[in-house]
């Protein structure tokens, strides 16, 4: 049978890690297919576990840390912002397009406007009711970034 | 392995003092072990730097030395598998990295075994080996599954001691 685990494998792991094998876990190890390999990576492993190195100063750490902190909280405060922006632009965008190629408001307009008649055919009152619309969705929207930065 | 900080001062990532004992506890171990699967000094230069970043950026719930530990070595390891998204991971180390120029004790030891490992495989035995974690814990730090863990693990360590079993045996190799 393939074996590819022995349930003293850790125990003789956290056993090299520490100092060495114990009579019992020698004899073990000594005997055991997975357990003699397992003895010689770590002993090869622990040999080779200290590196000479200069590292940073824990307050520079502490002081990048700080920053990083600080510029992860501008992120998220300032992506509701981005949020409501973009849906602005989108909202913008499709009331825009709709007057341009939808509704057939804008060629009325432009031909109301030809006959100087606007204020006869009403187009300026449809114009207020669709700002005043517009006006009162952005004021909703900005209602409920302003209820989610609360929170 | 790692003994209670908790003690002394707890909360690493909201405490400077705290933060300098867990860094000094932590620092050697993960520049050795980012070093050792990257292959690379800069790499892992780099990758401590954010690791350690990340972790005092992290809002942790209360964690005791262990579990901190664990957190931070999990940051490391996503920021190496990252990379390795990035560029592709060096199988082997390149001629030109030269990561244990300063540690010429081991220098020819590891580089002979090590060159012939996976990135992959190097990161494993690092973890269950020298750094203690069990399958569990590595599964979670690597994002494999713990019986996965265990199959590559067996076949990370049985390449290694075959390399190991091959070298010519040095004067330095038998002190350990």
């Amino acid at each position: 049978m393939n074996r590819i685990h022995c349930e003293r494998e850790k125990e003789i792991i956290d056993a090299m890690r520490c100092a060495s094998l114990d009579g019992e876990l020698r004899r073990h190890a000594s005997e055991c297919a997975i357990c003699i390999d397992t003895a010689a990576v770590s002993e090869f492993l622990q040999g080779n576990r200290t590196v000479v190195s200069v590292l940073p100063a824990p307050d520079f750490l502490w002081w990048k840390g700080q920053l990083a902190c600080k510029q992860m909280a501008v992120e998220r405060a300032t992506r509701s912002i981005t949020l409501v922006r973009r849906i602005s632009y989108l909202c913008v965008g499709a009331v825009m397009g709709w007057l341009l190629f939808a509704s057939g408001y804008v060629p009325s307009f432009l031909n109301g406007l030809s006959k100087r008649d606007i204020w006869s055919t009403g187009v300026l009152g449809e114009s207020a009711l669709l700002m005043g619309v517009a006006a009162l969705f952005f004021a909703l929207l900005g209602c409920l970034y302003l209820a989610r930065s609360e929170e | 392995m790692s003994g209670s900080f908790a003690d002394s001062a707890d909360r690493p990532n909201v405490n400077r003092e705290a933060f300098g004992i867990f860094y000094c506890r932590t620092n050697r171990s993960l520049w050795a072990y980012l070093l050792r699967t990257s292959g690379r000094r800069d790499v892992a230069d780099d990758l401590l730097q954010e690791s350690y970043c990340r972790f005092l950026a992290a809002k942790l719930p209360e964690m005791d030395a262990t579990e901190s530990r664990s957190y931070l070595f999990r940051i490391a390891t996503n920021l190496l598998r990252d990379r390795w998204r990035r560029e592709e991971p060096p199988e082997t180390f390149g001629a030109s990295d030269q990561p244990f120029e300063d540690d010429p004790e081991t220098r020819t030891d590891v580089r002979r075994a090590f060159e012939q490992l996976k990135a992959r495989e190097r990161q494993l035995l690092w973890l269950a080996h020298v750094e203690g974690f069990d399958h569990r814990e590595i599964a979670r730090l690597a994002g494999l599954r713990a019986t996965s863990v265990r199959v590559l693990l067996f076949r990370a360590r049985r390449k290694l001691a075959s390399v190991l079993r091959k070298r010519p045996q040095t004067g330095k190799d038998g002190d350990s």
